[in-house]
């Protein structure tokens, strides 16, 4: 089983600092997500692992061995999905398995079973005579996917599958990562700006942003360790000015306040008593129109490390 | 291994296009090869035509030099003079009552040329030959010449004098190609360089570097993902640059020639076009600077090796030719159709030869230090 590990890795073109002294690991069989927003580094870290482009300081090292040292060892063991599409537009879906797989070194029988395969995987059978350029951007994404996975790659490295395209491929393809890591094993790495994808596919991630880490770890911890309190909104009428002091009085209760037709409550950490608030407010005789929950999710976690939104 | 899987989907890509392939590469290179044939022979011929030229000769006893005029004018080369022999008493009569003739006496060693009419270039020619020739007879020993000895005489004559409205030019002229089959060979070496730049704008299109990027993450070196496409590249101008040869030169214009010679030649002009492809994929990044240096390098040497006018005319340029791989391609060409040996041919081979190897290993070099570019 193969451990990715990113020692002090930089990277730098001429005076911009794309990558700068990121350290972190991803165990063997992890569905590991990277965060960030346009030009955080996200790709160019992914294509020094692939050894695309060269590292300027420090190692990356799959299963014990450099990239830099043993590219071999670590390009036989990854798949790449690179973000933009990887695939001949002139040629048919088959031909383009067909000419990756060979540079795969896949040969005769096995050749035509690992193309099948990828093309079930991938939901594209019916289409596999085809020439890439009638197909449409979803489909052409999932072929991007088929090429790289025909070796059965015990790293799948994915960046950015499902920018630009519509939701129907979107979740074909969110299935098949999940399928793809929990019953093959295989040890996935997901790049995404979209924190929804990575929030719901992702146990463990680190967060980047121009071309340093911000946060690493299981999505709990970091979840957790950035914000722990909770904030009830529960939108009544008829408000009476005792309530604030009674939830007030409940345990784990940070603070409780009227915002216009609102009350706000903040409650520590995400075991709050939901039911204790709701009771106040019943037995005061207020009547509750609305309630939402605000969850803490990435965006929020990036907004507070970063002071900006993940997206612009 | 990698290299069959290579050339394979290469051969796909060229198949699902090869309609586009064979009209530009081997249609439109011979349609407009002929084109600027006939342009060219018609340059080269302005339209004379020679007509029949009445010639009424007074040959007397003891005229020194007009049995040999008569002699050479009688010559069968000479076939649009109408030689007609006539009393001296007769001559001038004769003469003026027919304007386009010339009369041919002999009076006190002095030959006379007798003309009434307006000139033509008939007479001009008939002029020329005779005048001299007495010219050259006033130096030798004529009266005692056996009659061999004269007809010998005529002959050389005939040759020195190497008019070209005679057909003995054939005998005194250095072998050339036809205009068709100069032009058509020209203005293909030219179109097949734009083989090499359909490829290497092929290579550069953004997607296709995203492909390549995904090569580089692939347990393959860069040297064979190189060697692999060059290779490729090569195949498939060989295939186009042997169906053009067989096409224009073996159907079409009809010329003789030894199919294995050509086939090698083919291998040369493949090769170089492969060997540009790999330079130009080892040095180029993005396909607009690609465009805009080999549409110029192109220009200047399809300009400076005469691909489309025949160079020979330009001194001043002549020394630039022997550098110009699309002259030393030309010249591989013309040595197959006209035969000549393989001494004569060894500049233009190795030139080509050089050509290819310096472009294939700077184009790998190149090629195996670039770093990829993130995609
Ligand atoms: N070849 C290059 N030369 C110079 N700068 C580059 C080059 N490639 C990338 N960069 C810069 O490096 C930074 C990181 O780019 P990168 O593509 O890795 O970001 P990213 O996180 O993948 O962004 P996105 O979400 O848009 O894909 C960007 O500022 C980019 O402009
Ligand atoms: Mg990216």
């Amino acid at each position: 089983m193969k451990t990715i590990e990113f020692i002090n890795v930089t990277k730098r073109y001429d005076d911009l600092l794309a990558i700068d002294k990121v350290n972190f690991t991803i165990q063997a069989g992890e569905l590991f997500g990277l965060l960030g927003p346009n030009g955080a580094g996200k790709s160019t870290l992914l294509s020094m692992l692939c050894g695309i482009v060269n590292i300027d300081k420090g190692d990356i090292k799959v299963g014990g061995y450099s990239i830099k040292k043993n590219p071999k060892q670590v390009k036989r063991a990854i798949g790449y999905v690179p973000q933009e599409l990887a695939i001949f537009e002139n040629l048919s879906l088959r031909d383009n398995l067909d000419y990756f797989a060979g540079m795969y070194h896949l040969k005769g029988k096995s050749k035509k079973e690992r193309i099948e395969e990828a093309l079930a995987l991938t939901g594209l059978q019916e289409r596999h005579k085809d020439k890439v350029k009638k197909l449409s951007g979803g489909m052409k994404r999932r072929l991007n996917i088929a090429c790289a996975i025909l070796h059965h790659p015990e790293v799948l490295i994915m960046d950015e599958p499902t920018v630009g395209i519509d939701p129907q491929s979107r979740n074909h393809i969110l299935a098949f990562t999940n399928q793809l890591n929990k019953q093959n094993g295989t040890t996935i790495i997901y790049t995404s700006h979209y924190m929804e994808e990575i929030q719901s596919l992702c146990d463990k991630l680190l967060i980047l942003d121009e071309g340093r880490e911000i946060i690493n770890g299981t999505k709990e911890e970091i979840l957790r360790s950035v914000i722990d309190e909770t904030t009830l909104k529960i939108r009544v009428v008829n408000k009476k000015p005792e309530i604030i002091q009674r939830i007030r009085g409940l345990k784990d209760v940070v603070e409780a306040f009227f915002e216009e037709d609102n009350v706000k409550v903040i409650v520590k950490s995400r075991d709050y008593k939901i039911e204790d608030v709701l009771m106040i407010l019943r037995e005061s005789g207020s009547q509750i129109i609305n309630m939402t929950i605000e969850q803490p999710n990435l965006e929020t976690v990036f907004l507070s490390l970063t002071g900006r939104q993940l997206r612009d | 291994m990698r290299t069959l899987v290579q050339i394979n989907k290469e051969l796909k890509y060229f198949k699902s296009s090869l309609l586009s392939f064979l009209f530009f590469f081997v249609i439109a290179p011979i349609v407009l090869g002929l084109l600027y044939g006939a342009l060219y022979e018609r340059m080269l011929t302005p339209d004379i035509e020679i007509n029949p030229i009445k010639i009424f000769i007074a040959e007397t006893e003891g005229d020194i030099y007009l049995p040999l005029v008569r002699q050479l004018l009688a010559t069968q080369e000479l076939d649009f003079i109408d030689l007609e022999k006539v009393p001296p008493n007769e001559i001038k009569r004769m003469t003026r009552t027919n304007s386009s003739s010339l009369g041919i006496k002999e009076e006190e060693k002095t030959v006379q040329i007798l003309n009434y009419g307006p000139g033509s270039p008939e007479k001009s020619i008939v002029k020329n030959l005779v005048f001299p020739l007495i010219t050259t007879l006033s130096y030798l020993d004529v009266q005692n010449m056996t009659s061999e000895q004269r007809t010998e005489l005529i002959q050389q004559y005939l040759l020195l004098s190497n008019k070209d409205f005679t057909t003995i030019e054939d005998v005194a002229v250095v072998q050339k190609l036809t205009s068709y089959q100069l032009m058509v060979v020209s203005v293909y070496i030219a179109m097949s360089f734009f083989i090499t730049v359909t490829f290497v704008t092929n290579f550069l299109r953004e997607k296709e570097s995203a492909v390549l990027c995904r090569l580089f993450s692939i347990d393959i070196t860069k040297k064979s993902i190189y060697i692999n496409t060059v290779l490729a590249v090569f195949i498939i101008s060989l295939m186009l640059v042997t169906t053009h040869s067989f096409i224009a030169y073996h159907i079409l214009l009809k010329t003789k020639f030894s199919f294995l010679e050509m086939f090698i030649l083919n291998i040369f002009h493949a090769g170089f076009l492969a060997g540009l492809y790999g330079a130009c994929i080892g040095l180029f990044g993005s396909e607009f600077l690609f465009k805009t240096i080999i549409i110029s390098l192109l220009s200047i040497i399809m300009f400076l090796g005469g691909s489309f006018y025949p160079i020979d005319t330009n001194p001043n340029l002549a020394n630039f030719v022997y550098l110009m791989p699309n002259y030393n391609l030309l010249k591989l060409y013309e040595g197959i159709f006209l035969d000549f040996s393989l001494e004569e041919l060894i500049y233009p081979l190795s030139f080509m030869f050089g050509a290819i190897v310096v472009l294939f290993l700077v184009g790998m070099y190149k090629f195996s230090v670039r770093e990829g570019s993130i995609c």
